[in-house]
């Protein structure tokens, strides 16, 4: 590696993109769809606008660390022990994210496509993410930079054919708003698929040019998601009724298999779906991985980047193998809402507080 | 070019015995790199043939099904019929294109586990086309039987359903006109390129499924019977929620998929006097609650052709189109009155009141309902000779 | 020619323990090529001419054998050639291998080289490799001063620049390192440059074997890292690209450095047709470079895992076909693909005349054969011929070879996991892509080809 070279904002927005893509196909409708009666795009739109407040903290963050990466900032700032603490819920908070991702994919496919191939072998697709990781971030945008072309094609293809058989009507309460779903822990553990940005930021070194392309890359990229991510929600809805979808545990995997239409050559749509999906997975979980990577490195700093990826996905390759019940899971997703929320706000929040005052304390010097 | 300058060093040739010793060094790490490649692309292998590939199983060890039949003897007793295409190399000596087996048990799936042990291959009902079901056990209820398919995922969603009267066995064990394929011709018959696809309704596995569910929609499913060759529809069949409720003829379908915005295709009328080709069907629908009461009003407007007059009358347009009209609206009242009765919303009105009401209160408001239609109609052309009064 | 006499009357005549035309025969004893004629005398001391008649053509110092047709004085005044200079024991034999001649005196250690270098050559054709339909003709030859000769013609400008070096201890092949000046990466040059250095081998035959050896990473040697062509114009319009060349003697073929993933999918006649066919025969590729590699892995996850995916009709016709052979669809797969490639190889490696003929045997009469004895199905010999269609449907040949390799890998992906195991090999292959670099630049840099410069 000679100079690293500017990422562009439209390598973030592949990335980011991606991440929509790998999350919120699968887990994602059901918790939305359980999470309220009234109108669903409400809880949607709520979150995807608490994760651009929560980006653009990040990006007021990454503006002012010239050119470094985001832990060895904090660890000069607060000092090794106080960072210590505050970085230690990041670790946690990225293995959860990952293990989750990984096992929730594996049972998925066992569910659907490969019923009696044992889990622990499905969760070896962990390998070539975890040595991508290893490799180091420029791989992981280049990797997404193509994937998102194949990925993307694929799921825009499945959501053009998703709209046969949809009726507006089934959509209902479209204007009813209901307070209740902000008590709904389906609402809080939906929380998982806003947080791609954080995993960027907390891997990888910005200045101001590239923390700009890191939010243009973002906001674009949530603008894309979104509308994914409603089509996820909705083109079930719309095409099963409320009542079924809510009863589904893969509202968008059962609406694929629903597709009938003479000219598609594949009759199997579930299949595509999965493939698309897991284009987008890997790469992500080879993102999730280098930012448990970095945080790793941001705490034991004697340790190498790649030794520590490395131990890390024999760690979660394990732990996903283990959980014995899906419940687990689930339960995750819902408890480890303190966790996120710190990561989305109290953690930038902290630094940059923190940041405020050496500048301060320097200048009454 | 840098002119040739070769320089010599007494050190040469001391460097060239390094370079040769480093090189048998190299090779021989090179040799035993290769070695542990070697050793772990077969270990892989060996893997790979120990119990690698746990799903695989050859299309020529499975038995394809192509229909399956689930007929209901009693609430706890399941007779699950399947009818399997037979596949013969290179088109030769079988007498016969497909057989039918025949399973009882308690589910499907156990039916299914049963058939295995009676056969030599595989039973596999992933590539299902249709899905019949019984007019006995229609009436039983219908929800117990099709749960499996979606939570297990063993049928396609995306089978044809459809209810048969006169049982089974003469629908499975019978062989088709056409011949070929045996096992997916009901699956073609509903397919759009065959004809008369309106009142013939096609309705899927999964809208049934998801109408169980939906208590704002009934669900609506042909009715199809085995004649001597081939089979007939006698007309679709109403549920209210997950019992057989009553039949609607071919024509009121024909309505019905007007009123549901489902008459994509032209369809050919028959009246007294003349013959008319839909081509065009575009329908309104407004929906609202009046003193509690819901209150649909379906607007259609139709646009039809000329196809064949009577030559011993002589009619105009006009009058052709109000008989039209009036003969709709005769089936309209007809087919709402029936579904009314039944309290089965074949329609799926109720989903345009969920911003208003409780899903479930939908049944009993769509009996007091007051749902209406109106017709307008066009006649684009009376092709290719002048209609003249 | 004075000046030659002149500087033969410089040396001083150190009297050795061996003179130069003693150590030279002691170490081209042996050679029957090696010739040491005496061509007269200069204060009493003996004068010889050494070379080897078989590189050397003493035509150019035109000597008469007899002894009175003329003084040492007019001998040496006959010579044409050019820079001559002083040589001792071992650069005077690497000058006489070179083909030059050493002009020798009795008692002193030096000589003087005078280029009488002889050319083996061939005359310039066509590619051999990459057929041309549109531009161009010709095609490099074996020789390094007439390819550095046909790039200059391509390229008239003092910004080309050409940097030689010798490679290899025992052959010293003259290796010439060409770029643009003002477009060339400095940083990817230095790379070049000090992988050169940094060689240490006995020999190098081809730019081929050049490539693999400063291509120093193991566990990247997959993929190539430059492209191989043949073809001066190629060159031309890559090194105004951005992108440096290196032409070995003795080899035909040019390499061009850094290669991205892309350039190996384009061909110079892209540039030479319009803009839509071009566009169009990109699309072409790169979707027979999907079949080539997802075919026969497609087969095996649609007929043997997830035979939920593809119609009913179609897997009741892979069924029928299926029906009586014996094997699970993966071996026979892999049994019909490694069948196609020693078709294939066979073909390639044999003279013309008698490929015709194998290729007929081996396609017809085999194809035929083997499915009427009901070992593979009719299906899969059509999935294997487009499959082996496909693959020649890659323009570089290096790439080709890969591929021939990556779709067994996606076969057993197929057998494992279906169709996500398909997509799960496809995704490592990316994953693999995206970690090498080529000379500092990333192998998939980018998707469309960058105009002007830039690699």
């Amino acid at each position: 590696m000679t100079k690293q070279p500017k990422r562009s904002a439209y390598a973030y927005f592949c990335l980011f993109s991606l991440y929509f893509g790998a999350a919120g196909g699968f887990l994602y409708p059901s918790l939305v769809i359980n999470s309220t009666d009234g109108a669903l795009w409400l809880p949607i739109l709520l979150w995807a606008g608490a994760s651009a407040a929560s980006c653009l903290l990040y990006v007021r963050l990454l503006r002012g660390l010239k050119g470094q990466p985001l832990l060895p900032y904090a660890r000069g700032l607060l000092g090794p022990a106080a960072a210590w603490l505050l970085t230690f819920p990041l670790l946690l908070f990225a293995f959860g994210a990952v293990i989750v991702m990984l096992r929730s994919f594996s049972e998925l496919v066992t569910m659907t496509l490969l019923p009696t191939t044992p889990i622990s072998f499905l969760d070896g697709m962990i390998v070539p993410a975890a040595l991508l990781a290893a490799a180091g971030l420029p791989p992981i945008f280049r990797a997404a930079r193509l994937l998102f072309l194949l990925a993307f094609t694929i799921l825009l293809f499945l959501l053009l054919v998703g709209f046969i058989n949809t009726h507006l009507y089934y959509g209902g309460p479209w204007l009813r708003p209901e307070p209740a779903f902000l008590l709904s822990g389906d609402f809080y553990g939906g929380s998982f698929l806003w947080m791609g940005f954080a995993f960027v930021a907390l891997c990888g070194s910005y200045d101001a040019e590239e923390s700009r392309a890191y939010r243009k890359g973002y906001l674009l990229a949530l603008g894309v998601g979104t509308a994914l991510v409603l089509s996820f929600v909705y083109l079930p809805v719309l095409t099963f009724g409320r009542e079924l979808s809510s009863n589904l545990t893969f509202p968008f995997v059962t609406k694929m298999d629903s597709v009938y239409q003479y000219w598609i050559v594949f009759e199997n749509l579930t299949s595509i779906f999965l493939s698309a999906t897991m284009f987008c997975l890997l790469v992500v979980m080879a993102l999730k991985l280098r930012t448990i990577g970095s945080v790793a490195h941001g705490l034991w700093p004697k340790l190498p980047v790649s030794k520590l990826v490395l131990t890390a996905s024999a760690v979660v390759f394990a732990v996903a193998t283990w959980i014995p019940e899906w419940r687990i899971i689930e339960s995750w997703l819902f408890n480890s809402l303190v966790i996120r929320m710190y990561v989305m706000f109290a953690f930038p929040l902290l630094l940059l507080a923190a940041g405020k005052r050496k500048t301060a304390k320097e200048e009454s010097k | 070019m840098k002119p040739i300058n070769p320089t010599a060093s007494p050190a040469s040739e001391r460097r060239r015995e390094q370079a040769q010793g480093r090189k048998e060094q190299g090779r021989a790490k090179a040799l035993a790199r290769l070695r542990t490649a070697w050793s772990g692309t077969a270990a892989l292998l060996l893997l790979l043939a120990a119990g690698g590939c746990w799903d695989s199983k050859d299309v020529d060890n499975r038995f394809l099904v192509g229909a399956m039949g689930l007929d209901a003897k009693s609430p706890e007793r399941l007779e699950v019929w399947f009818r399997v295409p037979v596949t013969s190399p290179m088109g030769g000596g079988h007498k016969s294109s497909f057989f039918a087996v025949s399973q009882e048990g308690s589910t499907v799936m156990d039916a299914v586990n049963r058939v295995q042990y009676k056969l030599p291959k595989a039973i596999d009902v992933s590539s299902t086309r249709a899905l019949f079901l019984d007019e006995q056990s229609a009436q039983y209820g219908l929800l117990p039987y099709l749960e499996f398919a979606v939570r297990e995922r063993t049928v396609p969603l995306d089978a044809v359903v459809a209810v048969v009267e006169g049982g089974m066995k003469r629908i499975f064990e019978s062989p088709n006109p056409a011949g070929e394929l045996a096992g997916i011709y009901t699956k073609l018959y509903f397919e759009p390129y065959a004809g008369g696809i309106p009142r013939k309704n096609k309705t899927m596995l999964w809208e049934v499924y998801a109408k169980l569910h939906n208590p704002m929609h009934a669900n609506l499913i042909p009715v199809l019977r085995q004649e001597k060759k081939d089979f007939i529809q006698t007309g679709n069949a109403f549920f209210r929620s997950d019992h057989m409720a009553g039949r609607l003829t071919m024509d009121e379908s024909l309505l019905y998929e007007m009123m549901t915005k489902r008459l994509t295709d032209s369809e050919i009328v028959l009246m007294s006097r003349s013959d008319l080709n839909i081509v065009h069907n575009k329908t309104r629908v407004r929906s609202r609650l009046a003193g509690g009461k819901p209150r649909v009003e379906a607007e259609i407007s139709l646009s039809v052709s000329l196809l064949d007059k009577s030559h011993s009358k002589r009619r105009s347009e006009d009058e052709i189109k109000e008989e039209l009209a009036e003969q709709l609206d005769q089936l309209s009242k007809g087919l709402i009155a029936k579904t009314q009765k039944a309290g089965s919303d074949i329609f799926g009105f109720g989903n345009r009141f969920r911003d208003r009401i409780k899903p479930d209160q939908w049944p009993d408001l769509y009996r007091q309902g007051d749902i209406r239609c109106t017709f307008k109609i066009e006649m684009r052309n009376t092709g290719l000779e002048f209609l003249r009064a | 020619m004075p000046a030659l006499l002149a500087s033969l009357h410089k040396w001083t005549v150190d009297e050795p323990a061996r003179s130069l035309n003693k150590e030279l025969a002691l170490l081209f004893a042996d050679a029957h090529d090696y010739i040491c004629v005496k061509i007269g005398e200069d204060g009493g001391r003996e004068v010889c001419l050494c070379y080897l008649s078989t590189l050397a053509s003493p035509a150019k110092l035109r000597f008469v054998v007899s002894e009175e047709a003329g003084t040492l004085e007019s001998r040496l005044s006959q010579y044409e050639g050019t820079a001559l200079q002083e040589a001792q024991a071992d650069s005077a034999e690497h000058a006489i291998c070179l083909g030059m001649a050493v002009l020798c005196m009795e008692g002193s250690s030096h000589g003087l080289v005078l280029n009488l270098h002889k050319v083996q050559q061939r005359s310039l054709s066509s590619p051999f490799t990459e057929n041309v339909l549109q531009g161009p003709l010709y095609a490099f030859n074996e020789n390094l001063e007439v390819n550095t000769a046909l790039v200059r013609q391509r390229f008239r400008s003092s910004k080309l620049k050409c940097l030689v070096s010798d490679i290899g201890t025992a052959t010293r092949t003259k290796a010439a390192v060409m770029y643009a000046e003002d477009k060339v990466d400095p940083d990817c040059l230095q790379r070049v440059q000090d992988a050169l250095d940094g060689l240490d081998v006995q020999s190098v035959q081809d730019t081929g074997e050049l490539l693999r050896l400063i291509d120093t990473k193991r566990w990247a040697r997959l993929f190539p890292k430059a492209v191989l062509t043949e073809r001066p114009d190629r060159v031309s319009s890559d090194l105004l690209r951005g992108k440096i060349a290196i032409l070995l003697d003795g080899t035909p073929f040019a390499l061009l450095l850094p290669a991205v993933y892309t350039d190996f999918w384009h061909s110079p006649e892209d540039s030479y047709v319009n803009p839509f066919v071009s566009v169009f025969l990109n699309a072409l590729r790169f979707l027979a470079m999907f079949c080539n590699l997802t075919l026969p892995a497609l087969y095996i996850a649609l007929t043997s895992i997830n035979v939920d995916v593809n119609r009913l009709e179609i897997s009741l016709a892979a069924a029928a076909s299926r029906e009586g052979v014996p094997y699970p669809v993966f071996i026979e797969t892999m049994l019909m693909l490694i069948i196609i490639d020693f078709i294939t190889e066979a073909g390639t490696r044999l003279p013309q005349a008698i490929s015709a003929t194998v290729t007929m045997v081996g396609g017809v009469v085999l194809g035929q054969a083997i499915i009427q004895a009901n070992i593979v199905s009719n299906l899969l010999v059509i999935i294997v011929a487009a499959t082996a269609i496909t693959n020649f449907i890659v323009i570089d040949y290096q790439m080709g070879l890969v591929q021939r390799i990556l779709k067994y890998f996606v076969c057993i992906g197929a057998a494992v996991a279906g169709l996500l195991g398909i997509v799960f090999c496809l995704i490592c292959l990316v994953f693999y892509l995206s970690c090498l670099e080529s000379f500092g630049t990333p192998y998939l840099t980018t998707m469309l080809k960058k105009k002007g410069g830039g690699a």
